[in-house]
């Protein structure tokens, strides 16, 4: 009798995992209820650097990304992307933006314009820096205060994309070790297609990671290039007539993504599923046809969090 | 060249290890080696967000064993090899596993998919042998809990972390023709991952050589 209740109760058991694991199958997505807002900033005009330093295509990319995001669930984003626009602009711009953020709200800021590094830090670079002077300049520390004090303070639910080069020094240490190396080798660096054995000697080292990962949530955080690399434009990507002057390559292919990224066909495209069709297409469209000497790959940062970039219901 | 004395010492362990000591399934003392399958599900949380479901998958190949039977039965002037009764067990496993992103929630936010590989190590005990009601086939029940270390990566990124569990693991042997058992398990798993944890669940088969 005893063993037959066991029998029973192992059968039953397996009946609820059974159900459970249906009921997890078949879980629709809840609908997205929460606000989002976006502000995009794209610079092609520097007062300080010559005729052939200043870009052509970042303003399109902010323009681009505009046209995407209204059309998958952002509320009308805000532009800073004409004429000159200076560090004061920017800041000013995203302590205003903050100021219209509502707790819980989700926020996007993305950046595409020159960067820059010394032996310190990286930077972005506003259209009044100066070479020589990185104060005139947008360090990672000074950008990440920005955010920590006008965005983070009403919502933890953020998402900086940077397209510049040097931009994958703006991504923070997390719980996790990125394999693909700040200066990508399209010969022998990691890609996205690594598998997580690679990452065996480190394991120390990300065991002591994961224990210090506190409750608080960090920011999305996606570059377009490495912490060494530099990022590119290219005049012969365009997305529509009004981007006759070429897109940056990476934004090029993450607007693409909206399209082609969505790789579980749930109708929305993550943070992450939108960065991995990205940095494919870059080493396959880009890398391939430019060789070691221009290649870059982009970055994201690290935890168990993602979030809904482009939602297509 | 630098592989070979790695080759050659698992070589002399799985020869070892499968030296019999009973040539039938559910031997006590014994040794098995079994591959398993499963599907799995996760309730993952991070603080501050909400809980959600994660599916995936799990392969694993576990070297487990049959330890100090609490009682032997005398048939004759010999003991039985066949245990009928109630055994320590243990295993040490090697998992390979994969769980999906979750649903987005109405905020937005949702979980990564990621997947991995990790070592387990697995003490408990195993029922005493019976017979299964209408297949008629003897069978054993075994209930095993203990450790593993996890080293994951979150799929379409190169980002790699690791992390620590607490694993769980109830069996239904059955033993179809001595070697091999048929084997039904529900692997249970609580992970400390990413400041959040994963409490993964899942119910899968598995085939058993001794």
């Amino acid at each position: 009798m005893k063993k037959f209740d066991m029998i029973t109760g192992f059968a039953r058991l397996t009946g609820f995992v059974l159900a459970a694991s249906l009921l997890a199958a078949c879980s629709m997505p809840s609908t997205i209820t929460s606000e989002r807002r976006a502000l995009l900033i794209g610079i092609n005009d520097y007062i300080y650097l010559p005729a052939d330093n200043q870009l052509h295509s970042a303003e399109n990319d902010a323009t681009e990304l505009n046209k995407i995001l209204k059309e998958t669930g952002w509320l009308e984003p805000e532009m800073l992307n004409n004429g000159t626009i200076g560090k004061a602009d920017i800041k000013n711009k995203i302590q205003d933006f903050g100021n219209h953020i509502d707790n819980g709200e989700t926020a996007l800021i993305y950046f595409s314009g020159h960067g820059n590094i010394d032996d310190t830090e990286a930077y972005m670079v506003a259209s009044d820096s100066t070479v020589a002077d990185v104060n005139s300049q947008i360090s990672v520390t000074e950008f990440s205060s920005w955010i920590q004090d006008y965005i983070y303070v009403k919502t933890e639910n953020i998402i900086l994309i940077i397209d510049a080069c040097f931009s994958g020094s703006f991504i923070k240490e997390s719980d996790s070790v990125d394999l693909i190396e700040p200066e990508y080798d399209i010969y022998t660096s990691n890609t996205v297609s690594t598998p997580a054995l690679a990452g065996m000697s480190e394991y120390a080292s990300l065991l002591a990671k994961n224990f210090n990962m506190g409750g608080r949530l960090n920011p999305i955080i996606i570059s377009a290039a490495g912490a060494s690399e530099e990022s590119y434009e290219d005049s012969s990507l365009t997305i529509s007539e009004d981007s006759q002057s070429g897109q940056g390559v990476f934004t090029y292919y993450l607007i693409e993504s909206a399209k082609k990224g969505d790789t579980n066909k749930d109708g929305y495209i993550s943070c992450t599923e939108a960065y991995t069709y990205a940095s494919k297409s870059v080493d396959k469209n880009w890398n391939e046809y430019n060789g070691n000497s221009r290649a870059y790959y982009p970055h994201i940062s690290g935890g168990l969090r993602d979030m809904v970039l482009f939602d297509l219901h | 060249m630098q592989q070979k004395p790695t080759a050659f010492v698992l070589c002399c362990f799985f020869c070892l290890y499968f030296v019999p000591i009973g040539e039938v399934a559910f031997a006590s003392p014994g040794r098995g080696l079994d591959l398993g399958g499963a599907a799995l599900f996760s309730n993952t949380s991070l603080p501050q967000l909400q809980t959600g479901l994660q599916a995936g998958w799990n392969v694993n190949l576990g070297l487990g064993f049959t330890l100090f039977p609490w009682t032997q039965v005398q048939t004759g002037d010999s003991y039985s090899e066949t245990s009928n009764t109630v055994a320590l067990i243990g295993r040490c496993q090697l998992d390979i596993f994969g769980l999906g992103a979750s649903a987005p929630q109405s905020d937005g936010n949702l979980y990564r998919a990621w997947q991995g590989t990790g070592l387990g190590l697995l003490v408990g005990v195993a029922s005493p042998e019976f017979q299964m009601p209408l297949l008629g086939l003897p069978a054993r029940f075994g209930i095993e809990a203990g450790g593993g270390l996890r080293l994951t990566k979150y799929s379409g990124t190169g980002l790699v972390s690791a992390h620590p569990a607490v694993l769980g693991r109830a069996t239904l042997d059955v033993k179809i023709v001595d070697p091999f058992a048929f084997g039904l398990f529900v692997p249970f798993e609580w992970a400390w991952k990413s400041g959040g944890r994963a409490i993964i669940l899942g119910i899968g088969v598995s085939l058993r050589v001794l």
